[in-house]
């Protein structure tokens, strides 16, 4: 889905497409806002998986900002998205158990991908000096990628693309970005880039040049097609902007 | 001087010293003179719009605004602010025309005209921007920031282009003001006496659709057409003048920018745009209650005073037959 997700309202065709499916996979905790009463419908007639039911709640992060839920962007922790690689073998081995083994030897293949992938993510991460590893982003999807990869986290939006924001909070963030010597800020692919642009020009008054570290994937992932139309392509894209801006 | 005044002047001198810091921030500076040019140039443009039984075109131009904008994107690929601008207000003025032709040529009323130009231009805007969400960009986003704006990040560039929009408008009024008085009060009479009132209507319709491009993308949709109309209605209470009143909205309207930001400012989580608004109905509320002459509690006050003054009492005459029974 390449719009923000948290918004995304569904189109009849889209509705033509869930009710022609054999199976709907959806990433749950609430990351789907307005669809989650289609889901629920769908959900008396054909299998419906929400991809993160499996996930120990124990593991979840529960910021205060979202109101009591959990933070729904897992798949920026790969140990967590391991889960939701897993619990899709399971739902397809069990729609159609004549390729069980085809999809057992899929999933396998696939996580191996991904152990490589969050290694290759700890070793990039490792290239910033320790002082510099802040993510500052115009909407904290990153929550868990922080936690996974030893980053701190800022943003100036809330949980949401919803949530509105003051003068203050724009102020907060130019002077810790003058504090404390943030090399670069990152505009992510669904959140308008005038939110951060203020920022930047906020610091460039004070003295401190931040650049534009690039955009990032956050809610959605690129065009179909391409390197980042995929999990792993836009993972790697996002480390490689992050490491090349801040190191 | 006094200890007691001494005393006082350091006091302020201290309370200068906790807010200087605020204020000399640029981030502050920036969106408190976009909120306050923005102010003033809606607040006097609103009060021809007011008068003119116009005030809800100002909605409709800015939600025509959003097929302009989906139609920028799709034809350029980028998400530049000038390029949105124009074609925000081609899209308006496309709008403003369409209200026009509809309300002259058909029997159908302007409320009803405002109505069906509003919800259909929206609506195709609507449909642009899931075209554009489904195209697979996945970059369409900010697209509808743009109409519901985030008063917060404006920047430099964004003061100068109020500032020459209000400018602009401001000139405007002043050479026209004659025209557009006659405009919002006796058009017939206008016409009678051979001025081209059509061209004056596009023109008061030119500064609308201009005041709202401009504001558009610092307090969107919803806030900009507030900004048009509660200063004036609010000014309306005050004066029987329209020059005072176009003073006294544009006032109402740089305060309600100022106090909004400042407020804004004080403390984190405080959206900008919608505290403007909410400033700007204070002043509504302070002056539909104790205007002068107009407001409710002043008649009310007078009322009651009459009342008092001559109570039951019979008028004066019908005592004096009363007594001499």
């Amino acid at each position: 889905m390449c719009v923000d997700p948290h918004l995304y309202k569904a189109t009849q065709s889209d509705i033509q497409k869930l009710e022609n499916a054999d199976i709907i996979f959806y990433n749950g905790l609430n990351l789907e806002g307005k669809l989650s009463d289609i889901f629920v419908r769908m959900g008396a007639k054909k299998p419906t998986v929400a991809v993160t039911e499996t996930i120990p709640p124990e593991k979840l992060r529960e910021p205060g900002e979202f109101d009591g839920h959990y933070d729904p962007h897992v798949w920026f922790d790969i140990s967590l998205w391991t889960y939701a690689v897993e619990r899709v073998r399971d739902a397809l081995m069990e729609l159609d158990p004549e390729h069980a083994e085809t999809y057992r030897q899929n999933a396998a293949a696939y996580m191996k991908q991904l152990q490589e992938l969050d290694g290759y993510a700890k070793e990039q991460i490792a290239q910033i000096p320790e002082r510099s590893r802040v993510l500052v982003t115009a909407h904290d999807a990153f929550g868990y990628f922080g936690q996974a990869y030893g980053m701190e986290v800022m943003g100036l939006q809330g949980i949401s693309t919803d949530a509105e924001y003051g003068v203050k909070d724009v102020q907060n963030l130019v002077n810790t970005l003058v504090e404390r010597q943030i090399k670069a800020v990152f505009i992510e692919s669904s959140v308008s880039p005038k939110a951060i642009e203020a920022v930047v020009e906020g610091a460039k008054e004070k003295g401190h040049d931040v650049v534009i570290g690039g955009e990032l994937f956050s809610d959605a992932l690129g065009a179909a097609g391409t390197p980042e139309g995929t999990y792993i392509g836009m993972f790697r894209y996002n480390i490689d902007t992050i490491v090349n801006a801040l190191k | 001087m006094t200890r007691k005044a001494a005393a006082d002047a350091e006091r302020t001198v201290n309370n200068l010293e906790s807010i200087l810091p605020l204020v000399l921030d640029k981030n502050f500076q920036w969106v408190m003179m976009a909120c306050v040019l923005l102010g003033i140039s809606s607040g006097m443009i609103g009060c021809f719009a007011l008068l003119k039984k116009y005030s809800l075109l100002g909605d409709t131009i800015a939600h025509a605004a959003l097929p302009g904008i989906a139609l920028a994107f799709m034809l350029t690929g980028t998400k530049s602010l000038d390029i949105f601008l124009i074609g925000a207000a081609i899209a308006g003025l496309l709008s403003a025309t369409c209200i026009r032709l509809i309300t002259y040529h058909t029997r159908i009323k302007q409320d009803t005209a405002l109505a069906i130009v509003l919800s259909v231009f929206f609506g195709f805007g609507t449909v642009l921007l899931t075209k554009i969400a489904q195209s697979g960009s996945g970059n369409q986003a900010g697209l509808d920031a743009f109409l519901f704006g985030k008063a917060a990040s404006l920047v430099s560039s964004d003061v100068w282009v109020m500032a020459i929009g209000t400018v602009i408008l401001i000139l405007l009024a002043g050479i026209f003001f004659k025209e557009l008085k006659l405009l919002a009060f006796d058009p017939d009479f206008g016409r009678g006496i051979g001025w081209p009132m059509h061209i004056l209507e596009g023109l008061l319709m030119l500064m609308l659709v201009l005041s709202v491009i401009i504001g558009l993308q610092a307090v969107g949709v919803v806030l900009m057409s507030a900004l048009l109309i509660i200063p004036a209605a609010a000014a309306r209470y005050w004066t029987e003048k329209l020059h005072v009143m176009l003073v006294i909205a544009a006032v109402f309207g740089a305060f309600s920018g100022f106090v909004g930001t400042i407020a804004s400012t004080l403390a984190p989580r405080m959206p900008t745009g919608p505290l403007i608004v909410l400033t700007a109905a204070g002043l509504f509320a302070v002056s539909a209650f104790f205007a002068p002459r107009r407001g409710w509690v002043t008649q009310w006050i007078r009322k009651f005073r009459w009342r008092r003054a001559f109570g039951n009492k019979r008028p004066v005459l019908n005592e004096k037959a009363a007594s001499q029974d």
